[in-house]
């Protein structure tokens, strides 16, 4: 960044030195001198203003500070300039750092207001000053020189030195000398940590604040040293012309040079040179207009201020920084943890096969499409539907009694909620169901329209409730995957099941299994529990012609999925890989779905179907319809309930 | 005793204009955090409009009145559309702030300058004669002045503290975020508070001119006594402003009889530098958490 | 209900959120925690339009809010208690309660909120006249609770309630969560602290980096070893 600062102000230094030597002209050298003089100013002002934040207007008091003090060390105690120079310059700090202390403490606008007030009021006692404080021959003199000025104080001898001719040159360099120092300084105070602890507390005060930066400090630190160059700069403007007068304090000028700052960009290192020189070139232009300049300095204020707060150079640096390299992108970060309890997974065997008894027909009944079964661990209760009669059952396998809550609408799907009822899918959407009075508010359905029905539904063991739908011609692929968060949030998952059916988790939560009836395919989604969201489906187990079709199914501690075989008679334990382990027949056609129970999650308990089957084969399955429960040596994971 | 009268006159006179003035600016500072440095163009603008309503247009006092506080109002919404508005929302919002009214100011004394000249007119919108009380001579425009003042003073005080609207410009000067957070139309607040802070700068710039004389160039002083105003007495209270204004107006007064003018503005910006360091919130103020 | 669909937001050139998801209905409490810096409050001042989202969706009710002012949101029946209070310093305890009510213009409902926060949270009956800068932090707390409750919106947005107070003081201002939560309204909770939470929240999402990394039940982040030590800390 330096290195850039360096080269560009080498170059500038460079064209202007040349400047005088390619266009001699008395009329350039002028302007270019006194251009030299306001942009030293602006170039200090830039840093109190615009770095260090600080809101004074009194910059060209400092500056007529330098000035006078110059002045009349050369008027009445007869020093040459030369020497006078660097006392006013430090009679502008001492001027300043009594400034500061006074209105610095303030913040903000205060420091506009004060700093204000201390330039009017050294213009008005200047002006009012018509005491008389020598005689110079019949003329009385003024200690400020009043409302003519200070005058005959000497000046810096060029004319002696360099001759007539050259005289112009020796200003135009000395002017040119103090800018050049001027604005190194500034680049060094911008670059500087002094400068990054500038732009922390412009930021964020606060945050500043408490990292120990002080501000006062700082500030009062910044504000003294740029009074500096700028009572430099005002002795160089005395020496120039021989004359200091209180128009150096004038509105007008003042507006002109914070103009200057504001065009060319506050806070930047080359703003206040591109100002000075942008301005300089308009209030050429302006003086053709010259009733008008007041308006047009405002307008220019004004229109910068709104459009072009960081000015000129705030404008190429921006172009800059939009044809340069973009940035990239932060990865996605995995996390963590596994999501099944610990106890659990330590209960697990690792054995090919498992020990089963033959299911027995813990609850004879003849429902007509028995499914859903959910085990209430807190209850120690197997709720289960019956979809078409329609309702709820809650079965207590320690009495061996089964309640039914009957509903007014079929009911699909079914998961307990934590605070008691269940949330279910119906024809009409999901909703909510109290199962002690049978009542059901439905709060979202995402069918919208589609010739589909619910079918199957479990909550993940994150609180959210998943279900799918089946097309109700049972063969168009129009079916889908829905998830419900516990805001009742509805999205839909995926699409282009036939006839969704059973759903699981593996154990880890990181594989979700998902089963379309209509195809024969149990698929695996990669799951991420935490956002809840499912990709790279693939078919993860394909029932063969002969088996009958995937129904409802669970997954146990070791990862297995027991499914129940629509049509084939059977439950089927796979493995985490997709293979089939063993297989434990049936005494129904149609069991539908199976969920672990009992007080330690080692019951397989299995519900089944009277529903579309013929007088002959209800006469060889004659329990179908009825809840069988197998005894296992693993354990299943547990029904999660619904969070709201 | 003569004497007395005379600065107490004054300095009353004084200091009524200047409380009008500071609770504008006071309004303006304490709710959008706004330094308007075109608080002077504002006193000129109305100062000029009840003019050119009196002398050019000829209309009666009561309609020229109403004519000045219009043109204040537009002169607010104006200042509000025109820039304010622009410059909300931005990290620098009180740089830009200051610097776009700056040049706001700078526009005005332009135009007024272009449109009327610099001959400084005298106020026609107002009283003529008064009265006398032992040897000095009370003129009526002071005292109607005065009483004007306070009873400005008095409404602006009863908008603030018994409205609905009043309770919602200080609860946005107290805690502009918080406000929002309550469906305060934040925006809507500062369009008000600009209409009424144009007015009441628009009549105290009336008032002022008919003391003194029109000028393109009349707003500077007395704007930065109101800002003196609205430092000492600290941001948002009226009373305080009132108390304030009134002491600075003596103060100035005093000063200038006895050292002469051009004292004045020199004496009572060092007692304010002082007033500062020993309690940096103003007299009557409350701790002014740091921007 | 609350729906906030893949926002992204930042400030200036800073990104802090990075496509995060969740939902919120009626009658329930949703925790958002995870260490500070990452997101937490970015993602309230979303949904109450402090700051607008670059990417992503936020609805209300199916109505899509992130593009609105603030106090058209406010008007929608979103109250957001920042953290810090922001209480206005100068008036009276009743003056900021009656600030609350801003939007209400029936002098009677306004009476009746008032009654009911003062229920709620009697201490600022006894305190009404008091000026809010002179209260103490807890009081402030509870005068800002108070004060977003006379908004009389159905969703709150609460950053940090227990942030600076003492134990009891938090026990009782849970109380008036779970109370709330109980009357129906919807709870977006922000928390550090985390120990607390699984007391009245249904759902907790956990906040790092300015993403979601995980979504469950309280309980089951105290079951969760790896998540203790990543993200809760303590």
């Amino acid at each position: 960044m330096i290195k850039r600062d360096i080269v560009i102000g080498v170059i500038l230094l460079a064209i202007a030195a040349a400047v005088p030597f390619l266009w001699p002209e008395r009329y350039v050298l002028l302007e270019l001198t006194l251009f030299f003089i306001y942009a030293t100013v602006v170039t200090q002002w830039n840093l109190v203003f615009g770095v260090a934040g600080v809101f004074s207007l009194a910059q060209m008091a400092i500056f007529a500070m330098g000035g006078y003090a110059t002045g009349m060390l050369g008027l009445y105690l007869g020093w040459s300039l030369w020497a006078a120079m660097p006392v006013g310059a430090v009679a502008a700090v001492i001027f300043s750092v009594i400034i500061g202390v006074a209105c610095l403490r303030l913040g903000g606008a205060y420091v506009a207001l004060l700093t204000f007030a201390i330039a009017e009021a050294m213009y008005l006692l200047i002006i009012t000053d018509t005491e008389c404080f020598f005689m110079e021959g019949v003329t009385c003199r003024n200690f400020t020189g009043g409302t003519r000025g200070l005058v005959n104080f000497g000046n810096f001898g060029f004319q002696q030195l360099l001759g007539y001719k050259y005289a112009a040159f020796g200003n135009y360099f000395l002017a040119l000398a103090i800018l050049a120092l001027a604005t190194a300084f500034s680049v060094f105070v911008i670059r500087s940590p002094l400068g990054t602890a500038f732009a922390a507390l412009r930021d964020n005060t606060t945050y500043a604040v408490a990292r120990g930066i002080g501000r006062f400090k700082y500030q009062l630190l910044v504000f003294a040293a740029s009074a500096l160059f700028t009572g430099l700069a005002g002795a160089v403007y005395a020496g120039y012309f021989s004359v200091m007068g209180a128009d150096t304090l004038n509105l007008t000028l003042l507006l002109l040079l914070l103009s200057m700052m504001v065009v060319g960009g506050l806070g930047r290192v080359w703003g206040p040179i591109a100002g000075a020189a942008t301005l300089t070139l308009v209030n050429e232009g302006l003086n053709e207009f010259v009733d008008w300049r007041l308006l047009g300095l405002g307008l220019i204020l004004i229109l910068f201020i709104i459009f072009w707060p960081a000015g000129i150079v705030g404008a190429i640096e921006a172009a800059f920084a939009w044809l340069g390299p973009k940035r990239v992108a932060p990865q996605l970060r995995r996390s963590p943890g596994s999501s099944v309890p610990a106890a659990t997974a330590r209960r697990v065997q690792r054995k090919a096969t498992v020990e089963a008894a033959p299911p027995e027909p813990v609850l004879r009944i003849e429902a007509i499409l028995g499914e859903g079964p959910v085990w209430s661990e807190d209850e120690q209760a197997l709720y289960w539907l019956d979809i078409f009669l329609p309702a709820v059952n809650r079965f207590d396998p320690a009495v061996g009694i089964n309640k039914a809550t009957p509903l007014d609408r079929p009911i699909y799907a079914m998961a307990l909620r934590t605070r008691g009822g269940a949330i279910g899918a119906f024809e009409d959407g999901i909703g909510f169901v109290d199962i002690d009075g049978g009542t059901i508010e439905i709060f979202g359905d995402p069918k919208a329209g589609s010739p589909v029905n619910f079918n199957d539904g479990k909550c993940d063991r994150r609180g959210r409730f998943w279900t799918g739908t089946m097309a109700k011609d049972w063969s168009s692929p129009i079916g889908g995957l829905y998830r419900v968060e516990p805001s009742q949030r509805i999205t839909q998952m995926d699409r282009g099941i036939i006839l969704s059916n059973g759903l699981g988790w593996s154990p880890d939560d990181r594989t979700m299994y998902f089963t379309d009836f209509g195809r024969r395919v149990i698929y695996a989604y990669d799951f991420d529990p935490d956002i809840g969201a499912v990709s790279k489906r693939r078919p993860f187990i394909e029932i063969p012609q002969d088996a009958g079709f995937p129904d409802g199914m669970t997954v146990d501690a070791e990862g297995c999925l027991w499914v129940a075989h629509w049509d084939g008679w059977r439950v089927t334990r796979y493995g985490p890989d997709g293979k089939p382990r063993q297989t434990i027949r049936m005494p129904v056609k149609r069991p539908t779905s199976c969920t672990f129970g009992g007080p330690d999650l080692s019951v397989l308990y299995v519900t089944s179907a009277r529903m579309g089957l013929t007088e002959s084969e209800l006469a060889a399955a004659p329990l179908s319809g009825s809840v069988f429960a197998i005894r296992t040596d693993t354990v299943g994971l547990g029904e999660p309930k619904f969070p709201a | 005793m003569t004497i007395a009268l005379a600065i107490i006159v004054s300095g009353l006179t004084l200091g009524s204009m200047y409380a009008v003035s500071s609770v504008s600016l006071s309004l303006l500072w304490g709710t959008l955090g706004v330094l308007n440095m075109a608080q002077g163009a504002f006193l000129v603008i109305g100062a000029y409009a009840a003019f050119t309503a009196t002398s050019m247009f000829g209309l009666p006092a009561p309609i020229a009145i109403l004519f000045t506080v219009l043109v204040g109002a537009l002169t607010g919404l104006i200042s509000y559309f025109g820039l304010v508005r622009f410059l909300m929302n931005r990290p620098g919002f009180e740089t830009a702030v200051i610097i776009g009214t700056f040049g706001l100011s700078l526009i005005v004394e332009n135009l007024v300058l272009r449109v009327y000249g610099a001959y400084p007119f005298s106020q026609p919108l107002a009283v003529a004669g008064g009265f006398n009380v032992g040897r000095s001579y009370v003129p009526y425009q002071n005292v109607m002045i005065f009483l004007g003042s306070i009873l400005i003073m008095i409404v602006v005080a009863l908008i603030l503290n018994r409205t609905r609207m009043g309770r919602a410009i200080r609860a946005t000067a107290q805690n502009g975020a918080a406000a929002q957070l309550m469906g305060v139309p934040v925006r809507l607040i500062f369009l008000q508070v600009f209409l009424i802070a144009g007015v009441l700068a628009a009549i105290s710039g009336t008032m002022l001119s008919s003391i003194t004389t029109l000028s393109p160039t009349m707003g500077y002083d007395p704007m930065l006594k109101a800002f003196i105003v609205c430092v000492v007495a600290g941001l948002g209270n009226v009373y305080g402003a009132l108390a304030a204004s009134f002491l600075i107006g003596l103060i100035e007064a005093t000063v200038e009889f006895y050292l002469g003018v051009k004292y004045g503005f020199p004496v009572l910006l060092l007692l304010i530098i002082l007033t500062l360091i020993w309690r940096p919130a103003g007299i009557f103020g409350y701790r002014q958490a740091a921007r | 209900m609350l729906e906030i669909e893949n926002v992204s937001a930042g400030y200036g050139n800073q990104r802090v959120l990075h496509g995060v998801s969740l939902s919120l209905g009626n009658g329930q409490l949703v925790a958002v925690l995870g260490p500070n810096g990452h997101g937490k409050t970015t993602l309230l001042r979303c949904i109450s339009g402090i700051v607008r989202p670059t990417t992503g969706h936020i609805r209300l009710d199916d109505e899509e809010i992130d593009k609105l002012r603030i106090d058209e949101i406010v008007h929608r029946g979103i109250v957001h208690i920042p953290q810090g209070d922001l209480i206005f310093p100068q008036m009276s305890v009743l003056e900021n309660l009656l600030m609350g009510a801003y939007l209400e213009t029936d002098r009677a409902t306004t009476k009746r909120r008032l009654e009911q926060v003062c229920e709620l949270l009697p201490r600022l009956r006894e305190r009404q006249n008091q000026i809010a800068n002179t209260l103490s932090g807890g009081e402030r707390r509870m005068l800002a609770i108070g004060r977003g409750l006379m908004i009389g919106g159905k969703t709150l947005l609460i950053d940090e309630p227990s942030l600076g107070l003492a134990p009891l003081v938090i026990d009782q201002i849970y109380q008036v969560l779970a109370d709330l939560k109980a009357e129906g309204r919807a709870i977006l909770l922000v928390e550090e602290n985390a120990s607390r939470v699984a007391d009245v929240a249904d759902v907790a999402y956990l906040l790092d980096d300015g993403r979601v990394v995980w979504q469950g039940l309280p309980q089951q982040m105290w079951d969760n070893a790896e998540l203790i030590e990543t993200y809760l800390g303590a």
